[in-house]
């Protein structure tokens, strides 16, 4: 498989008026091409900024630390997205080999200007296609995604379509452009169960079909597991936990993920009581040193735990977990 | 629960924390306006113009009515005391005896000669007697300051002689009397018109929004124009000056009214709201409790922010002549005779006062600001 | 189309009808005022020397037709007032619209070109301003608004008549230079007109600027913050394309609707700047109208001109953003 994306060390911090707040620490992943993975975390552990970080979305207060590489594997070679500057470079990242799609389709289309618009302008950006291609591609991809009637969708507005149809189309625009990488935020959170369903099985068809990779920001572990090929945990910044989603599910490695499955209710035993992890996650101005998680761990070791970051162990094959309790430091606990 | 340390600096971490959890909507709001530091400065401008206004026979020297007028120094110049001259230095202030003169020399324009000698100095006195004012309805006659012999007019004095000093604290009393009063009245028509509409909704709000925005429609000043000529000339000062507040209260209502009832509407179909008439909280309860607060806030710095617009308009009219006249006293009766040619070349103290009155609406305006900000529980992620 | 046609026909209606009401609240506070206009009249011939009788007096009454029912009276003022004529003035005895002239078309130019001169400076730099982090900037165009805000025009124009005369030694009143002033409208009269103009737009414009930037600068800075703008950047969209055909295009719509009431601002500062500047035209004319001689008619006529002014521009704007935005001309369409 050929490797689409790498990111390496990705270290991202914010100026606000109450100081300098990481919101990414030292995160690392890749993807290939045709796989799907998985970027779970709760509300607040940075995974939309990583997302977005690949596309250098991230607001102008936004500071990347210097040993941050994102390498996009294009055809043409490798790009470094850090290193890309002004709007025709950053272009290839923003709508072109790497495009994205958001949680709310009704706030992410321009509620002023019609659909159809909004695709043939990403299209004129990004091919040489003239005005009328354009539009011809763009009826296809509508019609590609489910769309009954996409040429007259296409002269209508983000408010005249359905929920689940204006994520279908927010889907269409974003593969216009045949890109190799699809980010993915949180398709699914503002659908109904049966359009959720719908739409990511749509995605996996468009997976196969353009071998894209894509990146599935969600905090339901549900869907992850019908959807990803591995999983990567964040809380607070960093990564905790990846690798193949059968074993992350099946075996989690770490405390938060083993929590994050043990809240989960269980369909065999209904009456069971719900087991959330205790405590609340921490202010981002107020990161626990050591390991980020330490302050809500329930198999927190000792004063390591506080003291020393853990690096990335190998649990299983592909599988690798960042907690005390698998390196050597904390052998024999 | 994981261990905490026994450590005051976290103890008093949680102690902030639980009093910012506890705290109710007033302090929150006055913490946040706290921090705004234009607002404070504001806020503390305002509180000292506005003092300042009501003890304003107490702080000036002179009664600011024609009373008071000084036949000796018309259209005189301001008279800044001083410490030290050629005669030497003295611990008190003084200013200087003068000699006026004009004639067709002068082109029958004020010539003043300041006498320099020693024993022309008056010197600045303080906690003298003078003119008899009410204050809360008891009867004084000390003021703050004063000189031994003759009159001081710091800020000088106008065609007939008013000290100009004592008129501009009497005027902002006057105006934010004024203001105060209009605000009040459209204050309570708009409560009671737009909380109506709002409340009720569907036909009467249709008829009673109609009505409003037609009212709104019309502009204000040529209509209070219109409405204040009928004013007839025979009523006394403090009628007029009642008149005139009601009449600003009456054309600022429509304003208000509408964001009574655009609140009113939208608050009332909150699910807070559903969640309370669940809960079988009385209508009552709901209106005190729930929807009330969730917009006194904004009608409090709906309030304050209107206010400069009364005093402007009333500046405004008073100004035309069509507002309040002696010897009832504002910034428009002050600026009344302003725009000859005499006074813009010759006496261009006469525009002090303007000063001052900037000053307050700039207070006004900050502080409007600083509550909306201050307010409004969404502000913080609007960053 | 035909809905358009519809909605377009019941906004022109809803327009009527305000302009009624008005003409009702304006006709009935005109009667209010103690003493009719034959009475008036009269009591001016008195003045004059000339002696009148009680049956004088009826007769001017009858002549003037003061003595129909006043619904009568108020339906044929009104049906007048919109073909434009509003009779004769009280006092003056002299046919209003003629007086008003071109006296109330002046005005509305002045006023007019105050709000351009206002959203053409306003527009840019208020969208200007909600993009930049500069702290220069945002300083600054918050010290302008708040000045905007508390120099009223008024006070603004007697300022800058003390500086121009203090400074200059003459002070830049009155609108044409004599020669101009009665004669027939020309190129040349024009470019007078415009030479005079520029000071009284400028005061006019100065605070509807200052609020006119305040809401632009809101209104771009929450539309910039909102989801669509970041989807279009992640589009590749980028630059001033960026700006101005996301946030920018959504956030001047509601500014559309704001232009009546910053006309009814204008209107309401017209009067006092045109005493200052001694400009005589109609907001002079109404301060004359009714502080010195309690004309009702002429007061009446201009307040409803002035009213009908603003329920035009209402309507006019009603129509305008329901082409601009499409959310309400689809609702219109359903």
């Amino acid at each position: 498989m050929t490797r689409l994306i790498d990111v390496e060390n990705l270290t991202l911090q914010f100026d606000t008026d109450e100081g300098r707040i990481t919101a990414v620490d030292n995160v690392s992943f890749h993807v290939e091409a045709g796989e799907v993975m998985g970027l779970v975390g709760e509300s607040g552990s940075g995974k939309s900024v990583t997302a977005k970080a690949l596309m250098r979305l991230n607001a102008s207060n936004a500071h990347y630390s210097p040993q941050t590489r994102v390498t996009l594997h294009l055809q043409d070679g490798p790009v470094e997205v850090m290193d890309l500057k002004g709007a025709k470079e950053l272009k290839v990242v923003r709508g072109g080999a790497i495009s994205m799609i958001f949680q709310e389709p009704m706030a992410s289309f321009a509620p002023a200007i019609t659909i159809g618009d909004q695709m043939v302008e990403q299209l004129l950006i990004h091919t040489d296609m003239n005005k009328a291609q354009c539009k011809e591609l763009s009826i296809e991809m509508l019609d590609r995604v489910g769309i009954s009637d996409a040429a007259q969708r296409f002269g209508q507005y983000a408010f005249e379509l359905s929920g689940g149809m204006r994520q279908r189309a927010m889907i269409a625009m974003a593969l216009s452009t045949k890109p190799k990488l699809l980010i993915a935020d949180e398709p699914t959170t503002a659908l109904d169960v049966t359009i959720q369903a719908q739409v990511i099985d749509l995605m996996k068809d468009l997976v196969a079909e353009f071998q894209m990779g894509i990146i599935f920001i969600t905090h339901d572990l549900g869907v992850i597991a019908q959807t990803a090929d591995k999983v990567a945990v964040m809380y607070l910044g960093r990564l905790v936990e990846q690798g193949p989603v059968r074993d992350v599910i099946r075996n989690p490695a770490h405390p938060y993920t083993r929590g994050l499955i043990n809240a989960l209710p269980d369909l065999e035993d209904l009456d069971k009581p719900l087991e959330p992890i205790p405590g609340d996650i921490p202010s981002p101005l107020e990161r626990p040193s050591g390991c980020v998680f330490n302050t809500r761990c329930a198999a927190r070791i000792g004063a390591i735990c506080e003291r020393e970051v853990p690096q990335f162990t190998r649990v299983s094959k592909g599988h690798l977990a960042a907690c005390h309790l698998y390196d050597q430091k904390g052998e024999g606990k | 629960m994981s261990d905490q340390t026994a450590n005051p600096a976290s103890n008093a971490k949680q102690k902030a924390k639980e009093a910012y959890f506890t705290a109710s909507q007033r302090q929150l709001i006055w913490q946040r306006f706290k921090k705004n530091k234009s607002a404070l400065v504001g806020a503390w401008v305002l509180v000292i113009l506005i003092l300042s206004g009501i003890f304003s026979p107490f702080l000036t020297p002179y009664d600011p009515t024609i009373a008071g007028r000084d036949k000796d120094y018309m259209n005189g110049a301001p008279q800044i005391p001083r410490f030290c001259d050629d005669n030497g230095c003295s611990i008190r202030p003084f200013v200087y005896t003068f000699e006026r003169e004009r004639s067709m020399a002068t082109n029958f324009r004020w010539v003043t000669k300041e006498l320099t000698g020693l024993e022309d100095r008056r010197y600045l006195q303080f906690f003298v007697e003078g003119s008899e004012y009410k204050l809360f309805g008891m009867t004084f006659n000390t003021h703050l300051f004063g000189v031994d012999k003759g009159q001081i007019h710091l800020f000088g004095t106008d065609s007939t002689g008013k000290d100009i000093f004592s008129r501009t604290f009497a005027a902002i009393n006057t105006s934010m009397a004024v203001g105060t009063i209009g605000v009040f009245i459209a204050f309570v028509l708009a409560l009671i018109i737009g909380g109506v509409s709002g409340y009720y909704g569907g036909w009467i709000d249709s008829v009673l929004q109609m009505l409003t925005d037609t009212i709104r429609t019309v502009p204000a000043i040529p209509l209070f124009m219109a409405l204040a000529a009928f004013i007839p000339d025979t009523w006394s000062a403090e009628a007029r000056f009642f008149f005139i507040s009601i009449i600003l209260g009456f054309i600022g209502w429509p304003t208000l009214a509408r964001r009574v009832r655009t609140h009113l509407l939208t608050e009332r179909n909150q699910e807070y709201v559903l969640a309370a008439q669940l809960c079988g909280a009385s209508s009552d309860h709901i209106i005190r409790r729930h929807l009330l607060p969730s917009f006194t806030s904004y009608i409090i710095v709906d309030l304050v922010i209107s206010f400069p617009y009364m005093v402007l308009s009333e500046t405004a009219l008073s100004f035309i002549g069509l507002g309040l006249k002696d010897p009832v006293n504002s910034l428009g009766v002050m600026l009344q005779n302003v725009t000859s040619a005499d006074v813009l070349l010759n006496y261009q103290w006469y525009f002090i006062p303007v000063i001052f009155f900037i000053i307050l609406v700039l207070a006004f305006v900050f502080v409007g600001d600083g509550l909306r900000d201050a307010a409004d529980p969404y502000s913080d992620t609007k960053k | 189309m035909l809905q358009f046609a519809r909605f377009t026909a019941t906004r022109a209606a809803l327009a009527v009808l305000t302009l009624l009401l008005v003409s009702f609240i304006v006709f009935s506070l005109m009667e209010l005022v103690p003493g009719d206009c034959a009475e008036r009249y009269v009591a001016f011939k008195n003045t004059q020397g000339s002696v009148i009788t009680a049956a004088d007096i009826e007769a001017e009454r009858v002549r003037l037709g003061l003595d129909k029912p006043y619904v009568e009276r108020w339906g044929k003022w009104v049906w007048n007032a919109f073909q434009g004529d509003f009779g004769d003035s009280c006092i003056l005895r002299l046919n209003i619209s003629q007086l008003l002239g071109d006296k109330f078309k002046i005005s509305l130019a002045l006023a007019l070109g105050a709000l351009v001169l206002a959203y053409a400076i306003a527009i840019p730099v208020g969208i200007y301003a909600a993009v930049s982090r500069n702290k220069i900037v945002n300083n600054a165009l918050r010290l302008v608004s708040y000045l905007g805000l508390a120099l009223p025009n008024f006070l603004l124009a007697l300022m800058i008549m003390l500086f121009s005369t203090v400074y200059f030694g003459e002070s830049l009143t009155g609108l044409f230079s004599k020669e101009y002033r009665d004669a027939a409208w020309s190129m040349a009269k024009l470019q007078d007109f415009l030479k005079h103009a520029w000071l009284p737009i400028f005061i006019l414009g100065w605070s509807a600027t200052a609020f006119a930037i305040q809401t632009v600068r809101a209104l771009m800075s929450d539309e910039i913050g909102k989801l669509y703008v970041t989807a279009a950047e992640a589009r590749g969209v980028s630059g001033r394309r960026l700006l101005l055909r996301y946030p920018a295009r959504h956030a001047l719509m509601p500014v559309v609707n704001s232009l009546g009431f910053d006309l009814n601002r204008i209107f309401n500062e017209l009067p006092v700047v045109a005493l200052i500047l001694t400009l005589t035209e109609a907001g002079s004319l109404l301060i004359d109208a009714l502080a010195k001689s309690n004309d009702q008619q002429m007061a009446g006529a201009i307040i409803f001109l002035l009213t009908g002014s603003i329920v035009t521009i209402n309507f006019v704007t009603d129509i305008l953003l329901a082409l601009v935005d499409p959310r309400v001309r689809r609702s219109i369409m359903r």
